[in-house]
């Protein structure tokens, strides 16, 4: 843990009023899970990947981005803000991030949109609103929605609270989780799962703290709980070169995933990619893989081989 | 990651691009286009022979000097022989229609219409071409059709013509309404061959004179008839004798040819031309070389813009293969071959267009085959032809022709995964897809029987057609919705050019709620429709007459029982397929919610600063241009722009489909035209509350968002598009373009994913659906570099060309579509 502390929220009359900090709802995404799925993002993570993609979902409070291609350097974000946070210069927009209070009136002053507020407080119906538009393709297709982030359990009443409207009304649910939660925050979300996509980065508890910020005892326990459970799931590996993408870091998550998942279970490589290198520079913030390139088809294929040969199905995603 | 499938009805692997067809594409994709004038020679030297004859039986002789003097050429390899020019990528004017077009090049010394995107050479006999085209000055369609509007209007015709550069907000169109439009293959003419039609015709004759010795009768008709069914007569015997004189080259060829392979391939080609089409096919190749003659024949008759459809193909093709293949005459490899060597001439065929419509449709001859759908008994249609004609298209990236699907519950799960996989090959929405079951509801609505309902096809861009029964649905009258509202707005007058063309409805700054804006565009709606319904029969009362289309009704049954050319009321359901085209509505839609949004419902604006903002184009509103921008857009499956589109899109349809045809008295049929019209009518529309600037191009076709505004991915642009029938009975084409990542369609489950989409587009009453799979960075290159690019096919709206052949305003707009990416 980083001095993130759970969303402790009293819980609301009705469920569905609870509320959650998301920070994406993104249709047709066809690589979270089967089917047609709506992925809703939530902000906050109790882990800090070196390579993660998605850096506007690490805090748990909105935050402001800016678009610096977008941006006519008018001034107006300057004089609006009552931080007097934001400079601007011919490179684009600098945000102090300390003295920034996510006030967002910087944003609604922006003639361009070139100013962008990542986390919006919703609640679970309105979250659900959102995701029943396109029931009649999950239907179609096996799919359904999916909680992703972030860490969907970081948020565990809002996220149970928005899965029992989905599954009240015939939508499947998933979380795609890093695993990193407290115990009675799985069990909150638990029942009302039909699908767990779950994060293994490292299966060196060293490795993990050095790389994530956290090491992974309790991941590893609430991977056995999951498998325990009964609900499908599928083992997801973000293959980061060099870091845990050797044979040898390979074998030693395939035997982690061996030792502890009592059944047979299938695998998804997710290969390395940058997408994420204008979201840290929109947040002022720096990435720190940037000389890293995603591995090339035959390295794939000897990953994937690889883990076939622990009595795994696997595929590679993306 | 690719998947192959090992489909049930798909029987083997096939080699399409063999030597002989590589070679044939080869020598397509090199040869210059040309200009030529050899068909309007011969119809202009046949025309002036026959002045005090029936008009009908002028254009029958006419054919028929054309066909006399047509080269007969065999080029080398070929196996299906018969070219339209002498040139292999030539295309022939057409003066009789419109001689100024080519005149005017003549002077200038470029093909004006076609220099931008086609850069074709002229016919070296310029005295020639211009005594040709010099002669119709006068007499050609044009000519009498703006005529006949000047006599009809009066003064207003001015602002008619001036329309068409977009003085006003409806335009009569002209090609639509007095040129051919396109005429579908009908297979059935097979059964008897032409010998067989010339004796069913000499019995019809025998028929009518006898019961006209014996009945009190019209005369006239009967003359009339007469003249018809000798034209009929002598059209089938010109097509036979142009085949026989290849049978003869190909005997006198063979004659002369060292190679013991190619000379027996002559002799057999000599056998063929010397059976069909006289005779019924014998075999699957007899049938593709009958098919080819009809084909050129129709190019003959008038090689206007849109070519004529193949139709039903893997339907009329797959009796003769499969008793071929039975028997042992064929084998698979042979027959894509042979459909390969057709797809090459398709892609031969050449245009020579007007001005205009080389804006409308750049670079297509829009020749449509139609794959699937159901068969009489409601089976699947779906048979090995149809996979091998996906498979010719993957394989050998050509434009020409397009492919549209008849997609129904019951089809084979195979075909739709391969129909994927060919979009993915060919990146260009190759094949597109449409819901069988809305053109059969709709064709049954109308009052088509089920037996010619079940046999539809698709045909330009995009109607359905039943081929035995009607040319494809032309465009009578076009109406740009986004300007009538800009006229609205303006209380009548056209802010352009300051003419008052509409009638008062009144100042919008004065008014105080939505309705009343409503209200005033709804008027000014009403008013120009009107005007375009009234005015559309002095181009049909011409067209009866100035239009020759022998072998077009010759090829549409009822014409030889009634005695009437196709244009006179020979088609089985006369004029079904005349439609009123709209443009805009969903233009219009965003703009209403825009200034519902912020003048009515936030009071953001009054529409007095609303109005500044669009008479200044924006000039020093940026605000204002970004709220409106910002404002709902229609493609997100927001419903509080999309009840605004349903309103206004069902609303527009009603006005038109209750104002009847003056000409047959039946409802009009209302089109949404797709292709690239949607630049001219762009260019003379001003800013509009949707957040448009002035003179840019509308939307593309009737369903598309406005470029880039679709944020929400393909599934809230698929039910935006289809909240309500946007289709209801007797409407024409509303395509729905969407944009696909290679990696949206690249592994089999991500296919799949891609199917149930198109399922529930389909379950929900969408009617035409079609995918460009193209990324940007592809499309960025190929701007660039077009060389290296020059096989790159991008379909826009309705059709599919080379992207590199393009104008760059459209490429950019491609570019800017949105991709539904995923991260």
């Amino acid at each position: 843990m980083t001095g993130e502390h759970d969303n402790v929220t009293p819980a609301p009359a009705d469920e569905g009023d609870i509320k959650g900090q998301v920070f994406n709802i993104q249709r047709y995404s066809i690589q979270d899970g089967p089917g047609i799925r709506t992925t809703v993002f939530l902000k906050g993570c109790p882990l800090r990947c070196a390579w993660c993609s998605n850096p506007e979902s690490q805090n748990s409070k909105p935050e402001v981005a800016h678009r610096d291609s977008l941006c006519i350097r008018c001034g107006r974000c300057t004089d609006v803000c009552p931080q007097k946070a934001i400079s601007t210069d011919e490179n684009g927009i600098f945000i102090d991030r300390q003295l920034c209070k996510s006030c967002a009136r910087c944003v609604d002053a922006c003639p361009q949109g070139a100013l962008k507020m990542y986390g919006v407080t919703m609640t679970a119906a309105e979250v659900f609103q959102q995701v029943r538009k396109d029931a009649e393709f999950y239907r179609g297709s096996g799919g359904g929605v999916t909680v992703s982030g972030g860490e969907p359990l970081f948020q565990p009443d809002f996220v149970a609270a928005l899965f029992k409207l989905c599954r009240d009304n015939g939508i499947e649910t998933c979380i795609e989780t890093c695993g990193l939660a407290k115990t009675d925050a799985l069990n909150k979300v638990l029942p009302y799962l039909s699908q767990v996509l779950f994060d293994i980065k490292l299966a060196d508890s060293n490795d993990h703290l050095k790389w994530t910020q956290a090491p992974n005892e309790a991941i590893i326990r609430n991977l056995r709980t999951v498998a325990a459970s009964g609900i499908p799931l599928i083992i997801r590996i973000p293959l980061i070169p060099g870091i845990n993408d050797t044979e040898d870091e390979l074998r030693k998550i395939a035997e982690l995933v061996a030792d502890n998942v009592k059944k047979p279970v299938k695998v998804n490589l997710l290969p390395y990619h940058k997408f994420g290198i204008g979201k840290y520079q929109m947040l002022d913030r720096e990435y720190q893989l940037e000389e890293l390139d995603t591995q090339t088809s035959e390295q794939l294929q000897e990953a994937k081989q690889l883990i076939e040969s622990y009595g795994f199905e696997c595929d590679i995603e993306g | 990651m690719v998947i192959s499938t090992a489909a049930s009805k798909e029987t083997g692997k096939v080699n399409v691009l063999t030597e002989r067809v590589i070679k044939r594409k080869q020598a397509c994709n090199d040869a210059p286009r040309e200009i030529l004038f050899q068909r309007a020679r011969s119809l202009t030297s046949s025309w002036k022979e026959t002045e005090a004859e029936p008009n009908r039986l002028r254009w029958g002789k006419a054919f028929v000097r054309v066909m006399e003097e047509s080269p007969v050429i065999i080029r080398d390899g070929e196996l299906i022989v018969g070219v339209e020019t002498k040139s292999i990528r030539g295309a022939e004017i057409v003066p009789e229609c419109n001689p100024y077009d080519v005149l005017e090049q003549l002077d200038t010394k470029a093909h004006r219409t076609m220099s931008e995107v086609m850069m074709a050479s002229i016919d070296p006999d310029e005295a020639g071409i211009r005594e040709v085209a010099k002669f119709w000055v006068g007499k050609s369609v044009n000519d009498i059709v703006y005529k006949a509007y000047q006599t009809k209007m009066g003064d207003s015709y001015t602002d008619f013509i001036d329309g068409r550069r977009g003085k006003v907000a409806v335009l009569p169109d002209v090609n639509g309404t007095v040129y051919k439009t396109q005429t579908i293959y009908n297979p059935r003419i097979m059964k008897d061959g032409l010998g067989g039609m010339i004796k069913k015709v000499k019995a019809e004759k025998e028929k009518t004179l006898q019961k006209s010795k014996f009945v009190p009768n019209d005369y006239t008709a009967i003359f009339h008839k007469l003249v018809i069914l000798d034209v009929m007569i002598m059209t089938c015997e010109a097509i036979i004798k142009f085949a026989k004189k290849h049978a003869d080259t190909a005997r006198k060829m063979a004659k002369n040819e060292k190679d013991p392979v190619r000379k027996q391939e002559l002799l057999q080609i000599a056998d063929m031309c010397e059976w069909v089409p006289e005779n019924p096919p014998r075999t699957f190749h007899e049938a593709l070389q009958f098919y080819w003659f009809i084909h050129l024949a129709i190019r003959k008759e008038a090689p206007y813009h849109s070519g004529p459809c193949p139709g039903r193909m893997d339907d009329w093709l797959y009796p003769y293969y499969k008793k071929d293949v039975e028997e042992g005459r064929l084998t698979r490899q042979e027959a894509a071959e042979l459909i390969g060597l057709i797809w090459v001439k398709l892609n031969e065929m050449q245009m020579v267009s007007g001005s205009y419509f080389e804006k409308e449709a750049a670079g297509s001859l829009l020749q449509q085959v139609t794959l699937g759908g159901v068969t009489i008994d409601g089976k699947d249609a779906t048979n090995d032809v149809s996979f091998l004609v996906l498979e010719v298209a993957k394989q050998i990236k050509m434009p020409q022709p397009g492919i549209y699907i008849r997609v129904h519950n019951g089809m084979d799960h195979d075909f739709l995964v391969k129909a994927i996989e060919t979009n993915l090959a060919t990146r260009g929405g190759i094949p597109a897809f449409l819901n069988d079951r809305i053109a059969i509801r709709n064709f049954l609505a109308t009052g088509y029987t089920y037996e010619d309902a079940v046999e539809w096809s698709a045909a330009g861009c995009l109607s359905y057609v039943v081929s035995h029964c009607n040319l494809a649905s032309k465009i009578a009258a076009y109406i740009i919705v986004p300007k009538v509202l800009e006229i609205a707005l303006n209380n009548g007058v056209d802010p352009r050019t300051g003419i008052k063309i509409g009638p008062e409805t009144g100042d919008v700054t004065k008014f105080t709620s939505l309705e009343q804006i409503y209200e005033a565009f709804w008027k000014q709606y009403d008013f120009f429709v009107e005007k375009g319904t009234k005015e559309y029969w002095v181009g049909y009362s011409c067209k009866v007459e100035h239009v020759g289309t022998p072998v077009t009704s010759l090829l549409i049954e009822d014409c030889m029982e009634r005695g009437l050319d196709v244009y006179e009321g020979g088609e089985r359901y006369p004029e079904m397929g005349v439609c009123f085209g709209q443009r805009g509505c969903v233009d219009v839609a965003d703009a209403f919610a825009a200034i519902k949004k912020l003048v009515f419902d936030d009071k953001k604006y009054t529409m007095e600063h609303m109005m500044k903002a669009l008479k200044a184009n924006w000039e020093g509103y940026a605000d204002v241009y970004q709220s409106c921008l910002a404002a709902p857009k229609y493609g997100n499956d927001d419903d509080y722009v999309d009840e605004i589109f349903n309103y206004v899109s069902l609303k527009a349809n009603e006005i038109i489909l209750n104002k009847p045809n003056p000409a047959t008295g039946r409802p009009w049929r209302v089109s949404r035209p797709a292709l690239t019209g949607h630049y001219p009518a762009g260019e003379v529309t001003g800013a509009l509350p949707n957040g448009r600037k002035a003179t840019t191009p509308l939307y593309d076709a009737g369903l598309s968002p406005m470029v880039g505004a679709d944020v929400n991915g393909p599934t809230a642009l698929i039910k935006s598009a289809t909240k309500v029938d946007q289709l209801p009975w007797n409407m024409d084409s509303m395509v729905l373009n969407m944009k696909l990542s290679p990696s949206m369609i690249q592994s089999r489950p991500s296919i799949e994913k891609v199917l149930s989409m198109l399922k529930t587009f389909f379950d929900r009453g969408g009617w035409h659906i079609q995918f460009n799979i193209t990324s940007r960075d592809d499309l960025l290159a190929a701007k660039k570099n077009p060389e290296e690019w020059k096989s790159l096919i991008v379909r826009v709206a309705g059709y599919s060309a080379y992207f590199v052949d393009l104008p760059p305003k459209v490429q950019d707009e491609i570019i800017a579509r949105t991709e539904h990416e995923l991260s």
